[in-house]
């Protein structure tokens, strides 16, 4: 994206996003145009792969209808355009719908799912210390913005060490796997992970796999979440269909692979406990 | 216990000692000294950046990247551009007159400089293509510019886990040390790492298609006696597309050639990497490696050559992905 060109500087990018999003939205509401956009802000990566996203989904969507797909690197950015305009659908992390959703009401209609599971656990693990008292003065690495992984460790910590969290480095990497292998080739003392990531390790790098121990678990949260606002139910139907409708087509199921899914599920369908603490505000 | 608990119970401890309240607190503030001194060292600090050129992106991104991590933590940032300021000798007058606490350097150029006229200032590097070649003080610190070829190994088995025999050409004179831990990592690994070594005795044409035959992924590693120049690399490509054998290798820049899978290191980790590596050396803690791996991964997959080649990817792998080429 052109506002992630380092020569523009920080001050700068946040008001020429404004004004990029507002000309985007105008071409959008324009009477020619009725074009459907699927909005996707993941707070949890940080693979920069906002050119891959952006040409294979807009290549899956417009073979289904008027839909185009764009992709933000920048929380602020992303929240900036659903605020001037709540119409598409939004595909987001469940930690920051859960936060979102109290500024800018939405409703979750599909959850994403890998491996038949709806739920993941992010795990704190080490190679080289027993346990967490044994942090202070050391890097953390894990996948996601700074904000995310801080609160994910915070989480995990608990009250009981809340006071270690200023003592610890935290190492922003794409992937949960660079995370991982960071411990092992020892760039980072702790790991910040998912619990699949993990399990990836144990096929790529048994060795290194076999040297981590878990020093903490923080609690489940949900894949990634589709959701529309509140007001839109019945307009972005159709659109939610097609994204709904993507495991079922080969390159529709490459584009899910490539968000971390292997399928959708509807919230209404899940057990009234699980749905309930996506329809919380 | 808190350092708040321990210094209420020295104080209670001084006291019934009979020294007198006055004098406690001077004993104490002596002894707290050297504990805020550290920590707040690195909240003062001076940082000098010294970047060989700007206009190189790759460059403009690790500095970004380190400064966002690094200025919570610095009093002032200076930044010295090598090639926008035409006269590196200025860079000797900038150290004297600013004094700073750690010199950062960006690029070869930047880093030669950078050790020619910081003195015993500690200079820490990044994005210097082969650091090894450079002689290395005591008060040096880095951040390779590439991935450790164990680390490109585990990658290899992440996104082609069917692959399991590796070739690799090798000239013993630039790579022996590195193809030994490659060679141990395969092991661990559960791969078979096939050697070829390329010497004025033995050159590539000999023995190129011979290797090619016997494995099921070509392993490029950055050798200059391999890569000797342009015609080398055209002949490993062309042999290795007319034996339908994938290409891994290092840089994007053997995309164009016909590369299946690249894996380099991600450039805004080597920044933010750089950045808590600065943090580490101004607050005194104790560092094990003094020049790191790059932390982060940047991987470009050529599905469409993949498909070419009949052979499968590791689906899963999809969204650690950063760029994929698929046939149009």
């Amino acid at each position: 994206m052109i506002i992630n060109n380092p020569a523009i500087p920080q001050r700068w990018r946040a008001k020429m996003a404004t004004v990029l999003i507002a000309l985007a939205l105008s071409a959008q509401t324009s009477p020619a145009g009725t074009t459907k956009t699927v909005f996707f802000y993941n707070p949890e990566s940080s693979v920069d792969n906002f050119a891959a996203l952006k040409t294979e989904f807009d290549n899956y969507l417009s073979g289904q209808g008027e839909y185009s797909f764009q992709p933000f690197s920048e929380r602020n950015t992303f929240e900036t355009m659903l605020t001037s305009k709540a119409q598409g659908v939004y595909l987001l992390s469940s930690w920051h719908y859960a936060q979102l959703n109290a500024k800018t009401p939405l409703e979750a209609m599909l959850v994403g799912v890998a491996k038949g599971e709806l739920q993941q656990r992010k795990i704190l693990s080490a190679k080289d210390i027993a346990n967490v008292s044994a942090l202070p003065g050391s890097t953390i690495a894990g996948a996601g913005s700074e904000e995310y992984l801080r609160s994910q460790l915070q989480q995990m910590l608990g009250a009981e060490y809340a006071a270690l969290l200023p003592k610890i480095k935290l190492l922003s990497v794409p992937k949960d796997i660079d995370a991982l292998m960071a411990v092992g080739f020892g760039m980072a003392t702790a790991a910040i992970s998912s619990e699949s990531s993990l399990n990836k390790l144990a096929m790529i790098n048994p060795k290194q796999h076999a040297q981590l121990k878990t020093l903490a678990s923080g609690e489940k949260s949900f894949l990634l979440i589709a959701a529309i606002a509140k007001a839109q139910q019945a307009e972005e139907t159709p659109l939610l269909k097609v994204i709904e409708g993507m495991q079922q087509q080969p390159a529709g199921e490459k584009n899910l692979k490539m968000l971390g899914l292997d399928g959708w599920k509807r919230i209404d369908s899940l057990d009234a406990s699980l749905s309930k603490q996506l329809r919380q505000p | 216990m808190s350092m708040s608990n321990i210094l209420l119970t020295l104080f209670k401890l001084m006291i019934k000692l009979m020294i007198k309240p006055p004098v406690c607190l001077g004993l104490l503030s002596v002894l707290c000294c050297p504990l805020i001194s550290t920590s707040a060292a690195a909240a003062q600090a001076k940082i000098l950046i010294v970047n060989s050129d700007d206009t190189v992106n790759k460059y403009r991104q690790v500095k970004e990247a380190f400064k966002l991590q690094i200025t919570p933590f610095a009093s002032r940032i200076i930044d010295f551009n090598v090639q926008q300021s035409q006269q590196p000798e200025l860079l000797e007058k900038l150290i004297k007159d600013e004094s700073p606490d750690l010199i950062y350097s960006i690029g070869s150029q930047a880093y030669q400089l950078a050790a020619q006229y910081g003195g015993n200032k500690p200079v820490l590097f990044s994005s210097v293509i082969n650091w090894q070649r450079f002689e290395r003080r005591d008060n040096s610190y880095g951040v390779a510019n590439e991935l450790s070829l164990s680390q490109e190994l585990s990658l290899l088995r992440f996104v082609l886990p069917g692959l399991n025999r590796i070739g690799v050409v090798y000239d013993p004179s630039y790579s022996t040390e590195r193809i030994t831990e490659a060679r141990n990592e395969a092991r661990e690994l559960g791969l078979t790492l096939v050697e070829q070594t390329v010497t004025e005795a033995d050159p590539l044409d000999k023995n190129l298609d011979g290797l090619l035959a016997k494995i099921d992924v070509l392993w490029l590693i950055a050798d200059p006696g391999v890569l000797a120049d342009r015609s080398a690399v055209e002949k490993i490509f062309t042999a290795s597309t007319q034996q339908k054998k994938p290409v891994y290798t290092y840089s994007d820049a053997f995309m164009n050639y016909g590369a299946s899978l690249v894996v380099a290191a991600d450039t805004p980790t080597m920044g933010r990497q750089a950045a808590n590596l600065a943090q580490s050396i101004l607050q005194r803690e104790p560092i094990k490696e003094t020049v790191q791996s790059p932390a982060g991964s940047h991987i470009t997959l050529n599905a469409c050559q993949l498909g070419k080649l009949n052979t499968a990817y590791n689906s899963d792998a999809l969204d650690a992905i950063n760029q994929l080429l698929e046939c149009r």
